[in-house]
C-alpha cells in the first residue's frame, strides 16, 4: 500500500517559492532517501509534511487520507514523526523528559516505548537523567530519532541524518535504522547530504534541485548512473 | 510535592500564625511582600516555564482591580463576589488576546504587552464609567479581622499561586509548557498544541495577577489609572523574579521577599536615591547572579 503520496506540492516562504510541483511517494516498509545540494528544498519539504509550514498547493495523502490541512498534532497522531534538522532538542530538559515529550500523543504507551527506544539506544538509558544539552552530537542525534520513535510512527522522517557526526557514529545509526525497519516495518523518509550513505541505506531515492525533483529511481540503479556519480559522488 | 516544595508550603502556612507578633509596620511590609510573591509566581508560570516575558503583566492587575472595584461600586456587589469575577474577567481577556499576541516572541512579546498595559491605563483614564483620571473610591473594609484580612488574602493567593507553580513543575501540562520554552517548533513537531498551551499559561498568569489587583484595590480603597497600571510594578515583578531565580518554584518567593525587605530598608535610609539603588541592583543581579539566587 502507498503510505505517503505527495502530488504537485508547491510551497515557500513569503514571496519566495521553494518547492515546485514536487511529487513523491513512500510505500509501506520502504526507506526512501532525498538528496540534493543546499537550498534545494529538502528541509522545506519535510516541514510541509509534518505541518509546521503550510503548502501553497498540491496534495499530501497519508494512508489514503488527505492531510495537507491538518495541524501537526493530528499528523503525529496519524503516524508521521519528524527528527528535525539540527536535532531541535529541548536542551534544558533531561534525556528522559525529551523522550516523554515525544510520546505526547501516545502517553498511555510512554513506558513501553521508553524501553523500546532504550533497547535501540542503550547509551540514552545511561544518560537518561542528564540534560540533552550535555550530550555529544551523536547521542543528540540518537535522542532526536528516539524521541520521534516515541509516538510509534508509521513514517519516520529524518532531516540531515549525518550532519556533523563522525563516520563511525553514522555507520552505527545507519545499522540501527535498518534494524528498526526490519523489526517493526517502519517506513522512513531520510534527507541526507552524503549521497553514498543515502543510497546505501535506502531502497529508492529522489534527487532535489532548486525545489524540483530532477531524478528518482531505485538506489542501486542511481548508484550506477553516470550523471549521479559525476555530480554527487565525484567519481569521474 | 517534593521535599523542598513541602517545606515551602508549610512555611507559607506557618506565616499565617505571625500577625499577633507583628507591629502595623511589619504587617504592611509582609502584606506587600506577599502581594509581590503572588505576582512573581504568576509571571513565573509564563516566563519561567513557558518562556514568554509579559513585561506588561500589570495590565491584568489593573483589569482585575478595576473590575472588582466597579462591580462593588456600580452594582453594589459584595467584595467576595466581585473579586472572583475580577479574576475570571482578567483570565478570559488573556485567553482571548493570547492567540494573536503570542505569535510574537521574546522582546517583541514583552514590548507589546507593555503597550497593552499603557494603552489600557490611558483608556481607563479617559473613560467615563471607570471614573477617569479621578479614580474610584471604595468603602473601607470594616468586617472581622480588620485590615489583617488583606494579609491573609494575599497569603492565600500566594499559596494558590505556589501550588499552581508546583503543578506546572510536575505535571504533563508543565512538560508541554517547558517544551514550548525550550523550542516551540520542536514542541509542535511532537504533537503539542502550542497555541492552546501557551494561551492557557498566559491565562493562568492573568488569573492570579487579576485576583491580586482586586485584593489590592480593596486594600488601598482608592484606585486610579496611575496606581493600577503602574509600569514600575512590572519592573519590580521582573526584578523579584530574576533575583530569586526564574523557572523554579522557590525563586519567585525568595526574590519577592528579598526585594521587598531590601526596598523597605533602602526606602528608609535613602529616600531620594531609592530608584537609583533599585537600578543598580538590577545591573548587579544580571552581572553576578544571572540565573538568580535559587538556580534551576
Amino acid at each position: 500500500m502507498r503510505l505517503l503520496e505527495v502530488s504537485d506540492l508547491e510551497a515557500g516562504y513569503g514571496d519566495v517559492q521553494v518547492l515546485r510541483s514536487v511529487s513523491l511517494h513512500v510505500e509501506e516498509g520502504e526507506i526512501v532517501a532525498i538528496f540534493g545540494s543546499n537550498g534545494s528544498g529538502k528541509s522545506t519539504f519535510l516541514k510541509v509534511l509534518i505541518g509546521t509550514l503550510k503548502p501553497w498547493g498540491g496534495t499530501v495523502k497519508f494512508m489514503e487520507r488527505h492531510v495537507e490541512d491538518l495541524p501537526p498534532e493530528e499528523r503525529v497522531k496519524l503516524g508521521i514523526a519528524l527528527a528535525a534538522e539540527g536535532r531541535k532538542l529541548f536542551l534544558g530538559m533531561t534525556v528522559e523528559e525529551n523522550l516523554l515529550l515525544g510520546a505526547w500523543v501516545k502517553k498511555e504507551k510512554a513506558k513501553e516505548n521508553l524501553e523500546r527506544v532504550y533497547s535501540y539506544f542503550p547509551e540514552l538509558y545511561e544518560k537518561r537523567r542528564e540534560l540533552a544539552g550535555d550530550l555529544s552530537g551523536g547521542q543528540q542525534q540518537m535522542l532526536s530519532i528516539g524521541r520521534a520513535l516515541m509516538s510509534e510512527p508509521k513514517l519516520l522522517m529524518i532531516d540531515e541524518l549525518s550532519l556533523g557526526l563522525a563516520p563511525a557514529v553514522v555507520d552505527r545509526l545507519a545499522n540501527i535504522l535498518t534494524r528498526i525497519r526490519e523489526e517493526e516495518g517502519i517506513s522512513m523518509l531520510i534527507v541526507e547530504q552524503e549521497v553514498s550513505l543515502a543510497l546505501d541505506i535506502s531502497d529508492r531515492a529522489y534527487v532535489f534541485d532548486l525545489g524540483e525533483v530532477v531524478d528518482e529511481g531505485r538506489s542501486e540503479d542511481l548508484l550506477r548512473r553516470d550523471s549521479i556519480r559525476k555530480t554527487y559522488l565525484s567519481v569521474l | 510535592m517534593g521535599k523542598y516544595e513541602r517545606l515551602i508550603f508549610f512555611l507559607l502556612l506557618a506565616m499565617g500564625l505571625l500577625p499577633p507578633l507583628l507591629t502595623d509596620y511589619w504587617e504592611r511590609v509582609l502584606t506587600l511582600s506577599l502581594m509581590l510573591s503572588s505576582l512573581s509566581l504568576a509571571q513565573n508560570i509564563l516566563l519561567g516555564y513557558t518562556g514568554y516575558p509579559a513585561f506588561g503583566c500589570v495590565a491584568f492587575f489593573g483589569i482585575g482591580g478595576y473590575t472588582t472595584a466597579l462591580l462593588m461600586k456600580d452594582l453594589g456587589l459584595p467584595f467576595w463576589v466581585s473579586l472572583p469575577i475580577g479574576g475570571v474577567v482578567s483570565a478570559l481577556f488573556a485567553l482571548l488576546i493570547a492567540p494573536p499576541l503570542m505569535r510574537l516572541k521574546s522582546h517583541y512579546f514583552a514590548i507589546t504587552t507593555l503597550a497593552l498595559q499603557l494603552a489600557l491605563g490611558e483608556l481607563v483614564a479617559n473613560l467615563e464609567f471607570t471614573g477617569g483620571a479621578q479614580g474610584i473610591n471604595l468603602p473601607i473594609y470594616v468586617g472581622p479581622g480588620g485590615y489583617l484580612i488583606f494579609f491573609y488574602l494575599f497569603l492565600l493567593l500566594t499559596i494558590f499561586a505556589f501550588l499552581l507553580n508546583v503543578y506546572v513543575e510536575r505535571s504533563t501540562f508543565g512538560y508541554a509548557l517547558k517544551a514550548i520554552r525550550e523550542d516551540e517548533t520542536a514542541a509542535e513537531t511532537m504533537g503539542v498544541n502550542t497555541v492552546l498551551f501557551k494561551s492557557v499559561s498566559f491565562s493562568m498568569m492573568a488569573l492570579i495577577t487579576g485576583l491580586s489587583g482586586g485584593v489590592y484595590a480593596y486594600w488601598i480603597t482608592y484606585i486610579d489609572p496611575t496606581s493600577m497600571f503602574d509600569p514600575l510594578l512590572s519592573v519590580k515583578i521582573f526584578v523579584a523574579l530574576l533575583l530569586g531565580g526564574v523557572g523554579t518554584v522557590a525563586g519567585p518567593l525568595l526574590g519577592a521577599f528579598t526585594l521587598e525587605f531590601l526596598s523597605e530598608v533602602l526606602w528608609g535610609r535613602f529616600p531620594k536615591v531609592h530608584g537609583v539603588v533599585l537600578g543598580l541592583l538590577i545591573v548587579l543581579i544580571v552581572l553576578i547572579i544571572p540565573r538568580g539566587i535559587w538556580r534551576r
